[in-house]
């Protein structure tokens, strides 16, 4: 699968739920090239911000996308990693908010 | 007739098996994988031992291949002048690669990326320009 392929993939997913993918075209190429790294390293596509343990069990909450992100767009407009954004925010270009980490830290490695 | 046809099929049959046999005898053992493909490979042993004793006149950033936000920091750090030395968390296997988060989080206790340490000590968690600025101003 193409980076491009799976941005449509997920853009049409995250549409489901009222989510876009973020403005800069670049950017979220980029995050897919990163995806689809992980995917080929882990066997599932982790999050390209979050360090993984390789246990997909122990990953699974972030598992993209990740059980954090609707939190995650209700409070700051976007996931932690800027790739999904509300609808508020879908045509801003520099939308990269600061986002906290809401996973447990003991869950990570 | 039927007797014939049965006792040709048979044969046949028999040869198939015969063949089958041969051709499994035949065939190499599948190479038992070396070491060098078993063990993955891990991240550079120099830099694991600067991003466990980080001291350094550059700034060294903790950071994941796959992290949008720590290549945009480094980007932003180079063409601030400033060469960074990346430790990419993701290239360690096993106990180096804990070894390092447990580094990271003394840093960032929320373990994300990118964490950057700047020469003068301060310390940068994700891709904030204003802040960089502020500490190369320094």
């Amino acid at each position: 699968m193409t980076p491009e392929e799976l941005l449509e993939k997920l853009a049409k997913a995250a549409a489901l739920k009222g989510y876009y993918l973020h403005a800069d075209r670049d950017f979220c190429i980029g995050t897919a090239e990163s995806l689809i790294a992980n995917k080929e390293r882990y066997g599932y596509m982790c999050c390209p911000c979050r360090l993984a343990c390789g246990d997909k069990k122990a990953d699974s909450d972030i598992i993209c996308p990740c059980v954090y992100r609707d939190d995650d767009i209700a409070e700051y407009g976007s996931c932690m990693c800027s790739f999904y954004v509300s609808e508020e925010h879908k045509d801003d270009m520099d939308f990269f908010p600061e986002v906290d980490e809401r996973r447990d830290p003991s869950r990570g490695i | 007739m039927n007797t014939i046809h049965i006792v040709v099929a048979a044969g046949i049959l028999a040869l198939i098996l015969v063949a089958v046999m041969i051709m499994k005898k035949s065939k190499p053992a599948p190479e038992e994988p070396s070491e060098e493909t078993e063990k993955p490979e891990c991240g550079d042993p120099a830099l694991y031992e600067l991003g466990m004793n980080p001291v350094s006149d550059k700034p060294i950033m903790y950071a994941l291949t796959t992290c949008l936000h720590c290549k945009n920091t480094k980007k932003f750090l180079e063409e601030n002048h400033y060469e960074v030395t990346v430790i990419h968390l993701d290239d360690y296997c096993d106990s180096q690669r804990s070894d390092l988060m447990e580094k990271v989080r003394k840093y960032n206790p929320r373990g994300t990326f990118p964490v950057v340490l700047m020469p003068n000590g301060k310390v940068i968690v994700g891709f904030r320009k204003l802040l960089l600025e502020e500490a190369m101003s320094k």
